[in-house]
């Protein structure tokens, strides 16, 4: 079965959880600890595994009562229930894209072969909020093998004017052009 | 050769003089299954049905199917390449073919590309692939012959220009024969052809593209092929590629034929496909919509009436049969989409009636309206004395002696009839050959000569009104019509054949 439907769905009922209560950001910071606290191997593996009770895992959640909103543990707890803790990636994910959604923000990836300036990246994000008509936040990443230019990444889309794909362009124009 | 180099530097450096660096915003994706020419792709959340899409090495794909969170996508080419994390582009297009005269006399893929290594193709415009049928409103009733040169076909079971025909038959019946004869009788005609071979052999389209040549019909013809080895998107989308290259000869105002060769292997790569995709099965394991798959592209057939340029596209689909059994699910499809059947018969095959059409089986539901004056007079009586002939012959095997004067009559005729229908592969005949030959049999001049020596007969006529009487032929071929004079003519001709005829 597809994971992104059920990821979603439990992602937009945490989600409306959360905005009854006002407490949007705070939970998306609560669950992305929780998160990289049950992220490691050992206990992913003992709380998916079947063969540990249900109770036993459920302990162990409980053991986080005391540092989260219990809603969230509560959360936590029916993903262990429901043998679906492996969601949870997949689920912060959904989350933080529907808190951007509701705050008309927008993650936007760049990619450049060189580290931007602070300017630079002021006027991108700028000219992106103007034309997207959203709240841009700029995410920086270094890839050298686009040689130079930036690629930009929104969502499904790609603004792509990075050196190595005008090169490649460039090459398949020319093969397919024929010499009269 | 320096002048070459120099012309070579010089589209060069202007290229790249022009070469912006443009940019676009593009709909992206990333691969998260591929296998079986099939991958499934995360993202492209804004892409369109049918847009092509293209993968990092080069390969184009086809999103077929549209759900929440993936894109179902054909592979156009080799799976082997594309890996789980491609980045995948979206190109704002749907798929396209080239189209116009530079394609005559070429073979090309199912997207247009030459395969016969003549080098590019140089070609002005595109069409798309997939497009709706021409609507009513702007076609007008079939009312022009498409001469195959077959006898049999022409006589009985006659193809107008717009007409959708299809021939069927189990493997090895002549299938492909019939439509190769009619290909090669357009030659120095006006109407264009169009070969789609989908899921053959590349043995079998080599051939067919070399007998084409052998015969000089390739200057009007356009193979558009779909192998076995190739992926099944590309069967797939072959008939409405050659389809497309078609109707750009028909919106120009000409004649276009395209034979689909076959069908039956269409459907098979269609069913390959959607079950891969993860469509439901029906009948047969066949999707749901493998008769609108048929039906959508065999509409596309149409002659168009006068303000729209009045070109025509007539298809010839081609069905093969498993042991003669016409009542399996793609044919039964095929025969209620077209406009009636030529049905070819092994037993027939086997027994030297080639091409083994069954008269009895096959219609054409329009094309009489199309038939030439010329051919309706003769051939009108042709189909009635067969049909008598074929009951009679079962009950006359019994015992021929003890029949009367008139059964006897009906029955040599017959005979002379079948033998005279028997046509060799590669020799279509002209309208007035086939109408002299005709009207010789069925106006009883052959009833005196034996079975065995018909054919003989008839290639002497034939023979003699070439080199003595080719104002008879020609008076047929360009009126089409037989009138008084050219009977009276033709009659004496047939009789002086005749008497020297031993």
């Amino acid at each position: 079965m597809p994971k992104g439907p059920t990821a979603r769905r439990y992602a937009q009922a945490l989600f409306m959880l959360a905005s009854d209560k006002q407490l949007n950001d705070k939970w998306l910071t609560e669950i992305q600890e929780i998160n990289t606290t049950l992220e490691s191997e050992e206990v992913k593996s003992f709380l998916s595994s079947p063969r540990v009770k249900k109770l036993q895992k459920q302990e162990i959640v409980n053991q986080i009562r005391v540092k989260y909103d219990p809603i969230l543990v509560n959360f936590i707890g029916l993903l262990v229930a429901r043998n679906s803790i492996s969601l949870l990636p997949a689920i912060i994910r959904e989350y933080s894209d529907l808190l951007d959604r509701s705050l008309g923000r927008i993650a936007a990836r760049v990619t450049a072969a060189i580290g931007l300036s602070d300017q630079q990246i002021t006027k991108l994000s700028e000219g992106l909020s103007s034309s997207l008509q959203k709240e841009v936040m700029i995410e920086q990443s270094i890839d050298t093998e686009i040689i130079g230019g930036v690629v930009i990444r929104v969502g499904d889309k790609i603004i792509d004017g990075s050196v190595q794909t005008n090169l490649e362009s460039l090459k398949l124009q020319l093969l397919r052009e024929s010499i009269v | 050769m320096t002048t070459r180099g120099q012309d070579i530097a010089s589209v060069l450096k202007r290229q790249i003089e022009e070469f912006g660096g443009e940019t676009s915003l593009t709909e992206v994706g990333s691969v998260v299954e591929v296998g079986d020419g099939i991958a499934q792709i995360h993202g492209l959340s804004q892409v369109g049905f049918g847009e092509l899409l293209s993968f990092p090495s080069g390969v184009v794909g086809l999103a077929l199917n549209l759900e929440e969170d993936a894109v179902g996508a054909a592979i156009m080419g080799s799976d082997t390449e594309v890996k789980e994390g491609d980045l995948v582009k979206a190109s704002g297009q749907v798929a396209q073919v080239p189209v116009g005269d530079a394609l005559l006399g070429r073979v090309v893929d199912a997207l247009g590309n030459p395969v016969d290594g003549k080098g590019p193709i140089k070609t002005e415009s595109a069409r798309n692939i997939e497009v709706v049928a021409p609507n009513v409103a702007i076609r007008q009733a079939v009312n022009t012959p498409v001469q195959t040169g077959i006898k049999s076909i022409d006589g009985m079971i006659p193809v107008g220009r717009g007409q959708r025909e299809l021939i069927i038959g189990d493997r090895f019946t002549g299938k492909t024969a019939i439509a190769i004869d009619t290909i090669i009788n357009q030659k120095g005609q006006d109407l264009l052809c169009i070969y789609v071979a989908v899921g053959q052999k590349q043995s079998k389209v080599a051939q067919i593209q070399a007998t084409l040549e052998e015969h000089g019909a390739m200057e009007h013809t356009v193979i558009v092929a779909a192998n076995a080895s190739d992926a099944a998107p590309m069967q797939y989308l072959a008939p409405y590629s050659g389809c497309a290259i078609g109707e750009e000869f028909m919106a120009s105002g000409r004649d276009a034929l395209i034979i689909y060769d076959d069908l039956t292997k269409h459907a098979w790569a269609y069913r390959q496909m959607s079950l891969l995709l993860k469509r439901p099965p029906g009948r047969e394991a066949y999707p749901g919509d493998v008769f609108y798959l048929h039906s959508r592209l065999l509409e596309r057939a149409a002659r168009l009436d006068k303000d729209h340029g009045g070109g025509s596209l007539t298809a010839l689909p081609i069905i093969e049969t498993q042991a003669g059994d016409v009542s399996g699910y793609i044919p039964t499809n095929v025969i209620s989409i077209t406009d009636g059947q030529i049905y070819l018969e092994a037993d027939l095959f086997n027994s030297g009636i080639r091409p083994a059409v069954n008269p009895g089986l096959s219609v054409s539901r329009v094309g009489s309206s199309a038939q030439t004056r010329a051919v309706k007079k003769v051939a009108g009586r042709l189909r009635l004395e067969l049909a008598q002939y074929a009951s009679l012959a079962s009950f006359a095997q019994f015992g021929a002696s003890d029949l009367d004067a008139v059964t006897r009559g009906q029955l040599e005729r017959g005979q002379r009839l079948t033998e005279l229908l028997k046509q060799p592969q590669y020799k279509p005949n002209s309208l007035g050959q086939m109408v002299a030959s005709m009207y010789a049999a069925v106006n009883g001049y052959m009833d005196d000569i034996p079975v065995d020596r018909v054919r003989d007969f008839e290639s002497s006529l034939i023979g003699f009104l070439e080199t003595s009487k080719a104002e008879i032929l020609q008076s047929i071929q360009d009126q089409k019509d037989i009138d008084d004079a050219t009977e009276k003519a033709l009659q004496e001709a047939i009789n002086s054949v005749k008497k020297t005829f031993s």
